[in-house]
C-alpha cells in the first residue's frame, strides 16, 4: 500500500492506493474508500493523475501538484530500482525528453550513490518517488513513453 | 570386386552424411538451425573432423522401430581441432528422429567422453534433441547414466562444454548442467526439466518455451548458462575463443600467447580512475581493460550478477581468471547470485591451474531479508570456501572498498593470497567510517553538545586511520600499496614469481562445500 499527499488548488488529499496494479483499484481518499479505473495514457506527455481527478471530481482541470504518481497510471517503459535503497535525488521532469542511457535520478544504497539511467529514449510520462523516499528492489521510479 | 565394396562403403557413408533427409535438413534451416555436420564444420578447424561410429543403429524393435534404423542413430561424434588443439565433440541431429536419445545414440556419446577423459583434451557437445527416446524405454534412461555419469567423472579433469541449440528437455538437461559451460542461442535453444503444457497442467502458469527457459532467461535468471548469442554462427564462434583459453586437461596450463606490443595497455589512467569520493562508482571493467593485454577480458556469465564479474584475460599472454568487484552495479556488493557466480569460477580456475587475479571494491555482503531468506550466509560460504581450498596461484588488488567480512573473502591475504597490493586509494577496515563512529562512539556522540559536529570529526579521525591501506600495510595484510598504473607490472611480475607455487590441501577425498 502507498499513501500519496496531494494537494489540489491548495486543498490537500491523503490518498491510500491499496493495490495499484489492478483496475478498478481500492484507493482511500481523506478516510473514504473509492473506486478508480485507471486507463493508459501512453501518447500523453504529461497526465493528470488519475487518483486526483476522481478525488477532487468538482474541481475544474485538476492539476496534480506532488509529481509521485502510483506506477500503474502511467504506461511506457518503467526504470526500476535495481537495489533497495534511498532515492537522493530525481534529475528530470514530467514531459521532459530523455535519451536512454540518461540518468534520470540517483540512487543511494550500501554508501554508494548510483545514477539511475533511463531504460528508453522518450519522453518522461511520470515520477513515482520523490527525493528521500526508499525504494525495495524493483520498485517503479520512472515511466518513459 | 573390390570396385563393388567401395561403391558400397561410399553409399553407406553418403547415407549416413545425409542425417534426416533432405525435407527434415529443409525444416530445421527455416527455424534458423543448422545441421549436426554444419554445425561442427564450423565449430573445427577445416577438414579437421574425424568422425566416429557412423555406421552405428539402434537395435530396438518395439514400436515399430525395426522399420526405421538411420545411420549414425541421430547423433554425430569424434574428433577434431580448434586451434591446432584436440577437442573431442559430439552433436545430436535434430533430423534423424528428432535428435532423440536410445541407447546406441547414448553409447555413442559415451564413447567419446571416454576418450577425451582418456587423453585428457575437451569436450564439447551440441545438444538439440527432443529427449529420451521413448520407444526405448528404460534402454534410454540408462543411455542419460550413463552420460551424467561420465560428465561427473570428467568434471575438474578436462573441460567440458555443452552447446545448446534446440530443445532440451527433461532428463537431458542434466549432462549440461553437470558441464562448465553452457552455451546458448536465442530464439532457437530452450532447457527446461518439464515444458509450458506440463507447467500448465501443474501449476496453472501460463509461460511460453521462452520465458520459461529460453536463452534470456537461463543467463539472466537462473544462472544454468554462461553465454548468448544471437545465432549460431556467433555461438560457434564463442565457443572456439573460449577453447583458446582453457588447458586440454588439469594437468597442463593454459596456452600461452606472445603479446604484441601494441596489445599491452597503457596504464596511465589507472591512477585517476578511481573517484575520489568513496560514494562514486565507477566501471570495474574499465580497470580490467587497462591492465590486461588489450581486447584479451572474455567475461563469462556477462548476464547475471552484475555487480561481480569473473572471466578469462591474458597478462603477458599468461590465461588468467579475473574476478572483480563491480561498484556500478548494486555498489558491488556481494549477494547470492554474485558468490555463487564467482564461487563456481573460482573453481574451475583452481582445477585447471589458471591464476586468479582479483580485483576488490566491495562494501560488504548485501543486506536485506530476501538475501538472508535466499540464504545468503550458506551461498557466501561457497565463496570463501572456493578461495580458500584454492591452491592456483592467487593475486589480489584493493582498489577501493575492502570491508569486513567481504573484504576476507575476496582473496585475502589471509586466506593464501600470495601477493595482494593496494592502491592508495583503498579502504581496508571492518566496516565503512560512518558505520564504525555510530558503534564505538554512540554514547560519546549522544551526550554530546554537538552530537553532528563531534560526529563528522570522529568520522575524518577513523576515515584518516582506518580507511586508508597503511594500516592494513603495517600489520603485513597487504604485500605492497602500489601505484594503480604499475599494476600490470606488478601482476605479471608476481606470475613469474609464482609459476612453480606448489601448495596442496590434506589429503582427504573431498571437502563438504556448503551447497
Amino acid at each position: 500500500m502507498s499513501t500519496y499527499s496531494i494537494t489540489i488548488d491548495g486543498k490537500v488529499f491523503v490518498v491510500e492506493v491499496r493495490d495499484a496494479s489492478s483496475s478498478p483499484a481500492q484507493v482511500v481518499v481523506n478516510g473514504v474508500a473509492k473506486s478508480v479505473a485507471f486507463s493508459e495514457q501512453a501518447q500523453a506527455a504529461a497526465p493528470a493523475a488519475p487518483v486526483a481527478a476522481v478525488a477532487a471530481p468538482a474541481q475544474p482541470a485538476p492539476q496534480p501538484a506532488a509529481p509521485a504518481t502510483p506506477a500503474s497510471a502511467a504506461g511506457g517503459t518503467k526504470v526500476t530500482a535495481p537495489m533497495p535503497g534511498k532515492i537522493l535525488s530525481v534529475t528530470v521532469k514530467v514531459g521532459e525528453a530523455v535519451k536512454e542511457g540518461a540518468t534520470v535520478c540517483t540512487l543511494e544504497a550500501m554508501k554508494m550513490e548510483m545514477p539511475i539511467s533511463a531504460a528508453a529514449s522518450g519522453t518522461v510520462l511520470a515520477i513515482h518517488v520523490h527525493p528521500g523516499d526508499s525504494v525495495a528492489y524493483d520498485d517503479p521510479l520512472i515511466s518513459i513513453g | 570386386m573390390a570396385e563393388d565394396n567401395l561403391r558400397y562403403l561410399n553409399h553407406m557413408l553418403n547415407e549416413a552424411k545425409q542425417g534426416g533427409g533432405e525435407d527434415a535438413i529443409a525444416r530445421q534451416h527455416e527455424k534458423g538451425k543448422q545441421t549436426a555436420r554444419e554445425r561442427l564444420t564450423k565449430l573445427l578447424d577445416a577438414n579437421s573432423f574425424q568422425e566416429l561410429h557412423a555406421l552405428v543403429t539402434h537395435h530396438a524393435t518395439d514400436f515399430g522401430l525395426a522399420d526405421k534404423t538411420p545411420l549414425g542413430d541421430g547423433v554425430v561424434t569424434g574428433w577434431g581441432t580448434i586451434g591446432g588443439r584436440l577437442v573431442y565433440v559430439f552433436a545430436q541431429d535434430f533430423t534423424v528422429m528428432g535428435g532423440s536419445l536410445g541407447a546406441a545414440h547414448a553409447a555413442k556419446i559415451i564413447k567419446v567422453q571416454e576418450l577425451a577423459l582418456k587423453t585428457g583434451s575437451p569436450l564439447i557437445g551440441i545438444n538439440d534433441s527432443g529427449g529420451a527416446r521413448i520407444q526405448e524405454g528404460i534402454q534410454s534412461l540408462g543411455g542419460y547414466a550413463g552420460i551424467f555419469l561420465n560428465n561427473t567423472l570428467a568434471s575438474g579433469v578436462i573441460p567440458q562444454i555443452s552447446v545448446i541449440m534446440g530443445p532440451c528437455a527433461g532428463g537431458a538437461v542434466y549432462s549440461p548442467a553437470l558441464t562448465d559451460f553452457v552455451f546458448m542461442v536465442e530464439g532457437t535453444s530452450n532447457m527446461f526439466i518439464t515444458g509450458p503444457q506440463v507447467v500448465k497442467a501443474v501449476t496453472q502458469e501460463d509461460v511460453t518455451f521462452d520465458q520459461l527457459g529460453g536463452a534470456a532467461v537461463h543467463t539472466g535468471k537462473s544462472g544454468v548458462a554462461h553465454f548468448i548469442a544471437a545465432n549460431e554462427d556467433e555461438c560457434l564462434a564463442q565457443v572456439r575463443k573460449l577453447v583458446g583459453y582453457l588447458p586440454s586437461n588439469n594437468l597442463e596450463d593454459a596456452p600461452l600467447v606472445a603479446v604484441k606490443e601494441e596489445n599491452t595497455p597503457d596504464g596511465a589512467a589507472l591512477n585517476s580512475l578511481v573517484p575520489p569520493s568513496a560514494n562514486e562508482p565507477y566501471d570495474m571493467l574499465k580497470v580490467i581493460d587497462l591492465i590486461v593485454d588489450k581486447g584479451s577480458f572474455f567475461e563469462v556469465q556477462k548476464a547475471i550478477a552484475g555487480n561481480i564479474l569473473v572471466g578469462f584475460a591474458r597478462l603477458d599472454g599468461t590465461v588468467v581468471g579475473i574476478v572483480a568487484n563491480q561498484p556500478a552495479v548494486k555498489a558491488g556488493a556481494l549477494d547470492i547470485d554474485a558468490s555463487v557466480k564467482a564461487a563456481r569460477f573460482v573453481r574451475f580456475c583452481d582445477a585447471f591451474n589458471i591464476p586468479l587475479v582479483t580485483l576488490v571494491d566491495v562494501p560488504g555482503f548485501m543486506p536485506g531479508v530476501a538475501q538472508e531468506h535466499g540464504g545468503i550466509i550458506r551461498q557466501g560460504a561457497k565463496l570463501i570456501y572456493a578461495y580458500c581450498e584454492a591452491t592456483i596461484p592467487k593475486l589480489t588488488v584493493i582498489t577501493r572498498k575492502a570491508y569486513g567480512g567481504a573484504y576476507i573473502v575476496m582473496s585475502s591475504k589471509e586466506i593464501r593470497g600470495d601477493l595482494n597490493v593496494a592502491w592508495p586509494s583503498a579502504e581496508i577496515a571492518v566496516m565503512g567510517p560512518e558505520g564504525a563512529v555510530n558503534i564505538i562512539y554512540r554514547d560519546q556522540i549522544d551526550k554530546s553538545a554537538d552530537p553532528a559536529a563531534l560526529k563528522a570529526q570522529l568520522i575524518s579521525e577513523y576515515q584518516e586511520r582506518f580507511a586508508s591501506p597503511y594500516m592494513a600495510a603495517s600489520y603485513g595484510a597487504i604485500d605492497a600499496v602500489i601505484e594503480p598504473s604499475q599494476t600490470r607490472a606488478v601482476l605479471i611480475n608476481g606470475l613469474r614469481m609464482l609459476v612453480n607455487k606448489r601448495e596442496s590441501n590434506p589429503a582427504k577425498k573431498h571437502g563438504t562445500m556448503p551447497l
